[in-house]
């Protein structure tokens, strides 16, 4: 998180101390317990489908988005071993992030975002500062396959050190939009959070 | 008159023996100078390879096509699941370093993958085997796009509308589901692109070695990789196991038991053929004059084998060695006979030569008439046989005449008469001499008793019932198989046919034949290139009705909450489908034997061929051969397969072999002997013999295989011998001929047991099967020896009209 603060040095803006209580707050987010909502604008379906659960977040690669609903799932990733399982269809599918590449820079870069290294993000983002309370960034693919599929991403930070808010907006008009609400920090997680648990 | 030539012989032998011994060396010499160019076969498969055309193409296809030639190893994490990629990661680290080995992974190849994958893609619609009746069906449709909803709106969907979209009936995915059948491996689980066992417990490495596993050379460097990768493993994951099977494994542990059974073999037959000489003769000085001609044999054997210009195999060396012990024959013979009392040596030396010499010779001549019918064998060891040991049975009786009366002659001037006592063998010709109706009813009920097992004497071609593993390889052996499965079960179906497409459709009707046999795990490759046949009735069915099967797709569409229009690009594709050409699956079918790892196309003579894997239970094979059988150009390869080839060889080869043995021997006993009678007479004791030395096989369960089924050609070359000794003592002068022969038939019976005694406590089961089959043909023959010709010759001078 603390490399948010370093894109914003990076993009020239002098920080505040705003900035540097964020940044102080970011270097010790080891895990983040929210309530998440997401809402998906895909052509395809020309409806906004909204659904809520819970996100478990915990470093350095671990990460559990359970949503609710008729169309929910429950997607765990644990450093090369993704599941994802389709709670309507009753259906589980488990991947070694490693064979399947378009699923690994999928998730390369949800955690790109998510946990922020800023020479990384610096390589393949162009930055740009749209707000400042709360603090809400803009981030452009800089070319490559990348910008065939993402037009931009927003971002929004919490004072707390965490993403609050991710807004992916795709090529194909497509539009993603995560909320991580009621968040708790450094919360301890068990260790089952990151297992499907058998149905 | 061949008595009275080796009478000469001897005598001129006495007379100048300095001309003799240079002779005698001179030939020690030259025989092993060209016994130095002996290679040592250390290709296990050319004991069979050359076999017939049948096994040698089996073979290659085995080696070529399948996974005969990898190493499969287990990387057994049971103890310690946590650790065992870790130690996966490690043995791949170590074998890709190595230059013993191409390849080796746990995973399949994500490129190679995706690589097939955008192949397919552009080719779905057609590769799907699904009838688009059913797929596009109200129901069908209904669950096809509530998944595709799911996936569309899962957090990680980002990207993927355009492919999902495209392919609302996942027929790509339905295609690639179709591939993921591992013949032969029911317990690996690759969907996680890992090769899983589906317990979770362990990994299977695939590791292909660059070497021939059945090149001793090549198998051991891929051992010597494995064992630096165990070592790796333990300090990386010291819990986890490293089990490795295949052709290297075996050879490997093979060659080290056959070259141990080989340096044991000619060493405790050496020992124990020299101890029963002495324990008979009671002089240990006379070992003196005995080792000479043995080394005579055995340097003329290795002279044969130089000259052969083809390796030899270990077997054929053990088998070589434990003849020394017929080699020691002759001397017993020659010693035995010369054993008047009060005479010199100089005098009975040459006297003994001319009493035996017809015996010796008769008896040497049937001997390589009978391993002269082991050239006729389908298996190429086994002609090896018959070459070595006619060598050394020639060097032997040579090697007699030259330094039997070199040496002997330099112990003393007299020799001290051998004490024939009476022993078990005066007392079993005197009894077939005092009663000999009884020996003779006795026999022949013996012999139709223990003719009826042998009338259901057994043949087993399967090679792994006398290639031995280890106990180490079988432990690990039954851990594969318990937890992936038996990777031998798999086998293949090669189609040839003039043309790819031909091949391709006969490869469709062989896909249906197995299924039809109850045969599994089919991983056809015309699942991902159909012939032009099936692709023409995929798009006649896709196309012919494509605007209801769009118009249920939208119907379908709108009730699952899709937007109108949201189906245009697989519009597109249908479109393009119905009115475009497939592409060369050539290049389809080499991406999906690079994913697999094996070549399922390639160029014959008679055009093209297909390979078809396959795996089952083998109780179904026969029913697969026959549902195969109309498929033109489709052959059934599997070791199974193989093994029944070799069944129907040997099976063909014990009474071919057999018959010409038999024939020939009983040929030359009524040239030599002129009289029926007296070559009945010696033949009497091989023929019952063979009967139960069959009947006790049998009886006992024990099959004739590849390698034992040398004993009934060698037993009517070797066992005769002590049927003639026996009989010949009807016309020798010495009054005590007959005590003297039976005593001399025990001492070469004891002597030749102990040869082949040490084969029969072989490591290796092929030596260890040849051991055994030819210990009970030779102790029987022996027996029968002492028992037969005497009651015989008995009952006919009684039935002859006595003088008036």
């Amino acid at each position: 998180m603390t490399a948010w603060l370093a894109l914003v040095l990076l993009a020239g803006t002098p920080p505040d101390g705003g900035f540097r209580a964020i940044a102080d707050q970011a270097r010790n987010v080891h895990t983040l317990r929210a309530r998440m909502l997401q809402e998906k604008q895909l052509a395809v379906l020309g409806e906004v489908i909204r659904s809520s659960g819970t996100f478990l977040f915990e470093r350095p690669r671990r990460l559990r988005m359970d949503l609710g609903g008729e169309d929910g799932t429950v997607l765990i990733i644990d450093g090369d071993r993704m599941v994802t399982h389709y709670k309507g269809l009753g259906k589980t599918e488990r991947l070694r992030l490693s064979s399947d590449e378009r699923a690994s820079r999928i998730v390369d870069h949800l955690f790109l975002i998510l946990e922020g290294d800023p020479i990384a993000l610096g390589e393949v983002y162009d930055l740009e500062v749209r707000g400042r309370e709360p603090l809400q960034i803009r981030l452009t693919p800089k070319s490559g396959s990348l910008a065939k599929a993402i037009r931009h991403v927003d971002a929004e930070l919490d004072r707390r050190g965490f993403v609050a808010a991710i807004t992916v907006s795709e090529t194909n008009g497509d539009r993603t939009t995560w909320r991580f609400v009621d968040a708790v920090v450094n919360a301890r997680l068990p260790a089952s959070s990151f297992v499907l648990a058998a149905p | 008159m061949t008595g009275r030539l080796l009478e000469s012989i001897c005598r001129l032998v006495m007379r100048r023996p300095g001309p003799a011994s240079a002779l005698g060396l001179l030939v020690v010499l030259l025989c092993g100078g060209l016994a130095t160019r002996v290679r040592i076969a250390d290709d296990a498969r050319s004991l069979i390879v050359g076999a017939d055309v049948e096994v040698a193409r089996q073979l290659q296809a085995l080696s070529e096509m399948t996974a005969a030639d990898q190493l499969l190893i287990q990387v057994d994490g049971r103890n310690a699941p946590e650790q065992v990629e870790a130690a996966a990661a490690a043995v791949v680290e170590v074998l890709s370093a190595s230059d013993a080995f191409v390849a080796a992974t746990f995973e399949v190849d994500a490129g190679k993958r995706a690589a097939l994958g955008e192949l397919l893609f552009s080719r779905r619609l057609l590769l799907d085997p699904r009838d688009p009746e059913e797929t596009m069906a109200p129901v069908a449709l209904a669950r096809s796009l509530a998944e595709l909803r799911a996936k569309l709106l899962a957090p990680h969907a980002i990207g993927r509308r355009g492919l999902l979209m495209r392919d609302p009936i996942d027929s790509l995915g339905t295609v690639l589901g179709l591939l993921s059948a591992a013949p032969g491996l029911p317990g690996l689980d690759a969907t996680s692109g890992r090769l899983l066992s589906r317990d979770g417990t362990s990994i299977l490495v695939l590791a292909t070695p660059s070497g021939d596993p059945f090149r001793g050379a090549d198998a051991a460097a891929s051992m010597a990789a494995v064992e630096a990768a165990a070592v790796r493993v333990h300090e990386v994951a010291p819990d986890a196991v490293l089990r490795p099977i295949g052709a290297h494994r075996f050879a490997h542990d093979a060659e080290r038991m056959v070259r141990h059974d080989v340096h044991t073999s000619a060493g405790l037959t050496l020992v124990l053929i020299l101890g029963v000489f002495v324990a008979f003769f009671r002089r240990p000085r006379l070992v003196l004059v005995a080792l000479p001609p043995l080394a005579f044999g055995a340097a003329v054997a290795g002279g044969v084998a130089g000259v052969l210009g083809e390796p030899v195999h270990g077997i054929v060396l053990a088998f070589s060695a434990a003849c020394l012990g017929l080699s020691i024959d002759y001397t017993i013979h020659l010693l035995a006979a010369a054993s008047a009392p009060g005479a010199t040596i100089a005098d009975e030396l040459p006297v003994a030569a001319r009493r035996v010499g017809g015996s010796l010779t008769l008896a040497a001549t049937s001997t390589l008439v009978g391993l002269g019918a082991l050239l006729f064998a389908h298996v190429p060891a086994l002609r090896q046989m018959a070459l070595l040991a006619g060598g050394a049975v020639v060097g032997a009786l040579a090697g007699n005449l030259l330094w039997v009366p070199i040496l002997l002659p330099r112990l003393g001037s007299r020799l001290k008469p051998v004490r024939v006592e009476r022993g078990p063998w005066s007392t079993s010709v005197a009894a077939a001499q005092a009663h000999p109706w009884l020996v003779v009813t006795g026999a022949a009920a013996l012999g139709i008793c223990l003719a009826i097992p042998a009338m259901h004497t057994t043949f087993d071609g399967d090679l792994r019932n006398i290639d031995t593993h280890t106990a180490a390889a079988q432990a690990d052996e039954r851990a594969f198989e318990s937890t992936f499965g038996d990777a031998g079960q798999a086998g293949l179906v090669v189609v040839e046919a003039g043309d790819l497409d031909t091949a391709l459709a006969r490869a469709e009707a062989v896909e249906a034949a197995l299924q039809s046999a109850g045969l599994a795990q089919i991983l056809s490759p015309t699942v991902v290139a159909p012939s032009a046949a099936t692709i023409a009735a995929r798009k006649q069915r896709w196309c012919a009705h494509k605007d209801d099967t769009l118009g249920a797709l939208y119907t379908a569409a709108a009730t699952a909450g899709f937007a109108r229009g949201a189906f245009a690009a697989f519009a597109e594709d249908l479109d393009a489908t119905c009115t475009g050409s497939m592409a060369d699956p050539r290049e389809t079918l080499a991406a999906f034997g690079e994913l697999t790892g094996r070549s399922v196309v390639g160029d014959s003579a008679a055009g093209t061929w297909v390979a078809v894997p396959f795996a089952g239970e083998l109780s179904r094979l026969p029913l697969a051969r026959e549902v195969l059988r109309p498929i033109a150009g489709a052959t059934l390869v599997h070791r199974r397969e193989l093994t029944t080839h070799l069944t129907e060889l040997i099976a063909a080869d014990v009474p071919r072999l057999a018959g010409i043995a038999g024939a020939a021997v009983a040929l030359l006993l009524l040239l030599a002997y002129r009289r029926p009678g007296r070559a009945l007479r010696a033949l009497a004791p091989v023929l019952l013999s063979g009967v139960a030395t069959l009947g006790i096989l049998a009886a006992s369960d024990v099959a004739l295989n590849l390698m034992n089924l040398c004993v009934l050609p060698l037993l009517a070359g070797l066992g005769i011998d002590y049927g003639v000794v026996v009989t010949d003592a009807e016309t020798d002068p010495d009054p005590y001929a007959l005590q003297h022969r039976a005593f001399s038939v025990s001492v070469a019976a004891a002597t030749t047991l102990a040869g082949f005694g040490s084969l029969a406590v072989a490591q290796y089961g092929a030596i260890a099967t040849i051991g055994r089959a030819v210990l009970l043909a030779i102790t029987t023959s022996a027996v029968f020896a002492l028992w037969l010709p005497p009651a015989l010759a008995a009952l006919t001078r009684r039935s002859r009209p006595r003088p008036l």
